[in-house]
């Protein structure tokens, strides 16, 4: 009989860290998978080793210690280790083309958020890529586009972003933010919020204000598309007052928000929940990181996107209960240390709402031109999608089964929030009718080969 | 299209895209260390259209290339080791072809 592991955790990042410092730190023996070379996740992205570190900030910088702790805490890291199946005892892996599974008394899915795919036409051609992945091409191999750039989006990413190619002086021929300008307004209800964390959001306002005062920046830009124009791109916008505009560029990086990565959750049938706001869908979760499904928790980004700091609390939190239910803390000992990780979730949860309003999603944004590529796996344009929606389709399996979309590669993790939009929008579902496509194990391609070699589970039989 | 801003303190390995040596440091990515001689594509889509890596994460997937003869691995979520052949996918992805490992 293969050996069960006291926990193990899916995912790396701030919240899988926190975790398996408080389950190892308590002598919980503790593995812990991530598909990335490097634990991190995308906020952290290899700060151990980055030919970046201390040059990008404390936000940045402050995941350093976190992982140096982690590496220490006794847990055991797999790397390149991805997950392709879950159950609550139990999680399959692949690494170097080889599955095997793990056992475990706890399970703690840690797989953080995505930045949101938002198809606009052109947005497959090379040159174009997320914000979040040229944010990850300067921490893990300290590469910047070389410009000009175009940035479009929503969201304090996009700021980030902003502010990161200015400081390394990388031409920036224009940022298009595409939030809507009633977004402050309806945030200023929330404001209060704002004292719980006012270095943060004065941080966020320096941002901004470096943002506007450093780039050609436009407002209220709607209607993006990009297409070839010579050796290089062109962005071409509406604006505000209706008058279009275009952009060369080199590169052009694109951010609508990020949402959680609910796939593998989905794949295990926990229940999950609808954010109206920043329009995604997560499991749900209490505050132990407690699921719809005994012995299967969840915390971080996967159960609602709040940044790292909220995250690293969150992951503590559950690891500390964690330990709890496996006997390893009573009760008043594990209330008495999350103490000061409930302080910061609280303090994280009061400007929250201000945040997601601010930074709403604008529907039209979400409603893709006829001419983009929604299913990029299958190309499918949103022109092709809307004959079959109308044809009859209320519900994304509905059509994946009619169209296809969704039964490539990537498994509908790209297409498959823009499809949900567009069957709401076509048939006046309510969003929260509307879960997406139903994930199926494997949860990426695998060889079948490597199925069958993977060491068989007699113990199950 | 991308240009260093910050040499690393890794030791340098040499891996093949397309047949071409290529220098590059320890601990990249596959996906990173062909950005530029690759400018920008590294598959074809099943209708011909140039792709490269759209999220550098492991989630869309458009970074698909054959790499040391097993086609379909996500380029981003690979590490450079010395003399890996790494070459662009075309078309759609094959899953029955197998592939030549040792
Ligand atoms: S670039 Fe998206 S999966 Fe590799």
């Amino acid at each position: 009989m293969s050996k069960v592991w006291d926990v193990i955790i899916v995912g790396a990042g701030p919240a899988g860290m926190s975790a398996a410092i408080e389950t190892a730190g308590h002598g919980l023996s503790t593995l812990v998978v991530d598909r990335q070379t490097e634990p991190g996740g995308q906020i952290y992205r290899s700060v151990g080793s980055s030919p970046m570190s201390g040059k990008l900030g404390s936000d940045y910088a402050d995941g350093l210690p976190l992982v140096k702790r982690f590496l220490q805490c006794g847990a055991q890291f797999e790397a390149g280790a991805n997950v392709w199946d879950i159950a609550p005892d139990r999680v399959y892996y692949s690494q170097q083309g080889k599955s095997q599974f793990v056992r475990a008394r706890q399970v703690l899915l840690a797989t953080g958020a995505m930045e949101r795919p938002v198809p606009l036409p052109g947005w497959t051609l090379p040159g174009v890529m997320g914000s979040g992945a040229s944010d990850v091409l300067l921490k893990s191999a300290g590469l910047l586009p070389e410009g000009p750039v175009v940035l479009c989006g929503n969201g304090p990413l996009i700021l980030q972003a902003a502010v990161h190619l200015s400081h390394f002086k990388v031409p920036v021929a224009g940022v298009l933010l595409t939030g809507r300008l009633g977004n402050a307004m309806r945030a200023m209800k929330h404001a209060s919020g704002i004292l719980a964390r006012p270095g943060y959001f004065l941080h966020g306002m320096n941002m901004a204000a470096k943002t506007f005062l450093g780039q050609k920046c436009v407002l209220g830009a709607q209607d993006v598309s990009i297409r070839e124009s010579g050796q290089g791109l062109s962005v071409s916008f509406a604006t505000r007052s209706g008058k279009r505009k275009s952009l060369a560029a080199s590169t052009v990086l694109l951010h609508e928000g990020v949402v959680s990565e609910s796939r593998i959750t989905r794949l295990a049938r926990l229940r999950h929940a609808w954010d109206q706001t920043q329009r995604y869908w997560h499991v749900d979760a209490d505050m132990w990181g407690q699921t719809s499904a005994p012995g299967l928790r969840t915390a971080g980004d996967t159960v609602t996107v709040r940044g790292a700091l909220a995250a690293r609390a969150e992951g503590s939190l559950v690891g500390l209960d964690i330990c709890r239910e496996l006997g390893r803390l009573p009760l008043a000992e594990r209330d008495r240390e999350a103490r000061p990780f409930l302080r910061t979730i609280r303090r994280c949860k009061a400007l929250q709402p201000f945040l997601d309003e601010y930074f709403a999603p604008t529907p039209a944004m979400l409603q893709p031109h006829p001419d983009a590529i929604v299913c990029r796996c299958e190309e499918l344009t949103a022109r092709d999608l809307s004959e079959a929606i109308r044809g009859g389709c209320y519900s994304p399996d509905g059509l994946k089964a009619q169209a296809r979309p969704g039964m490539g590669t990537c498994q509908g993790r790209v297409c498959g929030q823009a499809v949900v939009e567009m069957i709401a929008d076509a048939q006046g579902m309510p969003l929260e009718n509307l879960p997406l496509y139903t994930a199926q194990p494997p949860l990426f391609p695998l060889r079948l080969g490597e199925l069958i070699e993977m060491p068989s589970p007699s113990d199950l039989l | 299209m991308f240009k260093k801003v910050s040499e690393s303190k890794g030791k340098t390995i040499t891996i093949y895209f397309e047949g071409q040596p290529l220098e590059v440091e320890e601990g990249m990515t596959v996906a990173a260390a062909v950005l530029g001689p690759s400018h920008g594509w590294t598959r074809t889509s099943h209708g011909g259209q140039k792709r490269g890596p759209y999220c550098q994460m492991g989630v869309c997937h458009e970074c698909l290339m054959t790499i040391d003869g097993v086609p379909n691995q996500q380029a981003c979520l690979t590490a450079v080791v010395e003399g890996m052949q790494v070459f662009r996918q075309n078309g759609v992805p094959d899953f029955h072809k197998e592939n030549s490992h040792e």
